[in-house]
């Protein structure tokens, strides 16, 4: 095989991995085109899509008000929020994944969903936290998430920052937020247990415009700042050692990482509840397809976390529709038989 | 010979299935006055001269119990399990594990003293179960404490009939096993449907037969008023309703008490045939459906209002956040201000015929003018419950 074959065959890989890129982008816009359209209210396609365009340039189409409030006051925000959660939550497994080289790894077993929880219920059971009012029981998730992920950094610190430590702490942790979490439910009343239940559920119906605006300023700085570091990803998967002989500065550039995937992993479950498991199966499932190259796995990860949240989302609304099944459950129903039909596919190899 | 036989196998056969009735001399199952005076007096003979004395206190007074109130003979209940129980002396350290049927106890005018363990939620309700604060607690069904259960010593525990009907099976199973002279009794005492019949049942296992009858005929005049009225509605001219949780966007659906109650008061309730006994909803649905009328479980997990009576003008906070909703403003319901705040301290629980007026009086404020549900609940407070302490303010229960 001499150097003209490798060079085609890897730009053969390379087209291919575009290829999936640009089919991912595609099915993202699909799939938003069509939940647009879905819902109760029975909105036409048409008159779902003149309402959006009449929102954004007032005045061209005639359209209901109400249309128009259903589409931009119900609708849009809470498709555009699957979107973007999905993705953070699937770069975010990425991220985690890669730098600690455990194919285990995820906001959840490392303990920063149930921290979140507790920090949920912590504000619906005692009423206590770090916000007011409405932002009372999001402040309290969002501080506790960030909380784990502190914890766990200076845990592995000072015990030397190893992958194992990480997940071993972040386990620990899990259990201990956990355990918190149940105390809380063993003492509230029994309408506070069923707010903390519903709250873990994680639902989309608690979407606004805010949020996502929120949502999308962490992920537009996030997400280019790990593209830009994508090398260095590469390099930490391979191994501290590896990553060390390319003068690369492993504890520091970890420790970034690992700050960055909790905060985009808080920023969301936040505001969502914990919807775990996209965080654990959409960079498995597109690492089967992609393989290992975080310039290509991030992005591409991403856009599959998005495509199953928003799908997931949109197969809630419909399926018993006006009833809304919790996107935690169908999220699972849709993610489960896709990752295990790949992992038969392709035979035990490498994680 | 052969018919000592028969006999004996007919005494073997008959004997374990009754229990023992004390006094009873003459095993004709029933202790008569004459046999109740021998055992008195075999008592104080024993007692105060010497010798055997024969039953002990305790059995005397249960053979005198037998005698004033059912003939000298057992008597014996059916509960909402469907259970059977026989019984032989009145129930004197009684454990309840459900609220609802301390209220009805209270109702029928059980005398409160000898409830000597409530659940953990009950002890909680201060305000409404002043009498029970010192009273041990045992925990709740679904995490029952046997060791205080079984050091109350009592002779009788009440559980949940059909609801947490697993967990009540448990511990109804366990305290057969540790201690089979507990009588394990199962009402709901909430569910519209099968609340007088247990009413009933409760005041024979009590013996409150006629007190009950006064606490009946109270419920059955709100609740058959409303049944009266709004029987012959047709279908179509009933209002909409749409009902919401304290958690925006959840409703109820048939298999739901509270759907039962909106039915109850002549509404139709728009998510009525969804699954699930408390789905969450589209938001879209409610625009599109656009009900007659509103109402909403008072919010934030109910930690305002009821009989706790804090934070009061939370309920305008939720009812502001209701009518601000986007496009909410095109609902008839909100255009004709039929929106109402309730707090489920009423509408819940055994005092749902209290809610139910109100629910009644929202669905046809002209046809139950003379309705007055305040003046309803007030006197379920003081002349039922004895808590003539307690006179809540309105506000803390319904809004507007």
């Amino acid at each position: 095989m001499d150097t003209g074959e490798l060079r085609q065959r890897y730009a053969g890989i390379r087209r291919r991995r575009i290829l999936f890129l640009l089919s991912l982008v595609g099915i993202l816009i699909l799939l938003t085109g069509i939940s647009v359209t879905l819902g109760s209210a029975g909105l036409s396609v048409g008159e779902s899509y003149l309402a959006i365009i009449a929102g954004i340039f007032p005045g061209t189409f005639e359209v209901s008000d109400l249309a128009e409030t259903i589409v931009w006051d119900y609708r849009l925000h809470r498709v555009v929020f699957a979107v973007l959660a999905g993705f953070g939550l699937a770069a975010a497994g990425t991220v985690m994944q890669g730098i600690l080289r455990n194919p285990l790894a995820s906001p959840f077993t490392l303990g920063i969903a149930s921290a979140a929880s507790c920090g949920a219920a912590i504000a619906i059971v005692l009423g206590a936290g770090f916000a007011g009012g409405e932002y009372l029981v999001v402040g309290n998730a969002f501080l506790f998430a960030l909380l784990a992920a502190c914890v766990i950094y200076g845990m592995s610190r000072y015990h030397g920052m190893s992958s194992e430590t990480m997940i071993l702490a972040g386990i620990a942790l899990m259990y201990l937020f956990s355990a918190v979490t149940s105390l809380l439910q063993y003492f509230g009343t029994a309408n506070q247990v069923q707010e903390v239940v519903f709250w873990m559920f994680g639902s989309m119906g608690r979407s606004s415009w805010l949020k996502v605006a929120i949502v999308g300023t962490v992920l537009a700085i996030a997400v280019p700042y790990l593209m830009l570091r994508a090398w260095d990803l590469n390099a930490l998967a391979e191994g501290d050692e590896v990553a060390a002989s390319l003068g690369i500065p492993v504890e520091r550039s970890m420790a970034i990482f690992m700050l960055i995937a909790s905060l985009v992993t808080a920023v969301v479950i936040c505001f969502c509840g914990t919807i775990g498991f996209i965080g654990l199966v959409a960079p498995h499932i597109t690492r089967m397809i992609t393989g290992g190259d975080h310039r290509i796995l991030l992005p591409a990860s991403g856009l599959v976390g998005a495509v199953l949240l928003l799908g997931a989302d949109s197969l809630a609304r419909t399926v018993l529709a006006p009833t809304v099944i919790p996107v935690g459950i169908m999220t699972a129903f849709i993610g489960v038989p896709f990752f295990i039909y790949l992992f038969m596919r392709r035979g035990s190899s490498r994680w | 010979m052969r018919r000592l036989l028969l006999l004996c196998l007919a005494i073997c056969l008959v004997l374990p299935a009754s229990a023992a009735i004390p006094g009873d001399l003459d095993g004709d199952q029933t202790v008569r006055s004459d046999e109740l005076s021998a055992a008195i007096l075999t008592y104080l003979d024993g007692r105060y001269q010497g010798g055997d004395a024969g039953l002990t206190q305790q059995e005397i007074c249960d053979a005198a119990y037998l005698c004033e109130y059912h003939d000298g003979r057992a008597w014996s209940v059916t509960d909402t399990s469907g259970r059977e129980t026989v019984l032989t002396s009145p129930l004197r350290r009684v454990v309840v594990f459900n609220g609802e049927t301390i209220e009805t106890l209270r109702s029928i005018g059980f005398d409160t003293t000898r409830i000597v363990g409530v659940d953990k939620y009950t002890s909680e309700k201060t305000a409404f179960f002043p009498e029970f604060t010192d009273t041990a607690n045992v925990g709740s069904v679904w995490s029952p404490d046997y060791e205080a259960v079984l050091a109350l010593r009592p002779d009788a525990v009440f559980l949940y009939g059909t609801t947490s009907k697993s967990s009540c099976d448990g511990i109804q199973e366990t305290l057969a096993a540790s201690n089979p002279e507990i009588r394990v009794f199962r009402f709901d005492c909430y569910i519209p449907g099968t609340y007088m019949q247990e009413v009933r049942e409760i005041a024979e296992i009590t013996d409150r037969e006629e007190e009950a009858e006064a606490f009946i005929g109270f419920y059955t005049s709100v609740m058959g008023e409303i049944s009266n009225k709004t029987a012959g509605i047709p279908e179509s001219e009933r209002p909409d309703v749409y009902f919401e949780y304290w958690h925006d966007y959840q409703t109820v659906s048939n298999g739901s008490g509270y759907d039962e109650k909106i039915t109850l008061a002549g509404g139709r309730n728009i998510f009525h045939d969804e699954s699930g006994s408390s789905p969450e909803i589209d938001p879209e649905a409610v625009i599109i459906s656009n009900p007659d009328l509103i109402i909403k479980l008072a919010g934030k997990s109910l930690e305002f209002g009821g009989y706790k009576g804090t934070e009061i003008s939370e309920f305008k906070t939720v009812y502001d956040s209701l009518t601000a909703r986007a496009g909410w403003d095109h609902l008839s319901a909100i255009k004709n201000g039929r929106v109402h705040l309730i707090h489920s301290d009423i509408l819940g629980g055994a005092q749902h015929f209290i809610g139910t007026s109100y629910l009644a009086e929202w669905c046809y404020p002209e046809k139950f003018q003379d309705l007055d549900p305040h003046a309803i609940h007030l006197r379920y407070l003081h002349e039922f419950q004895h808590l003539e302490g307690l006179t809540p303010d309105e506000a803390a229960f319904t809004y507007p």
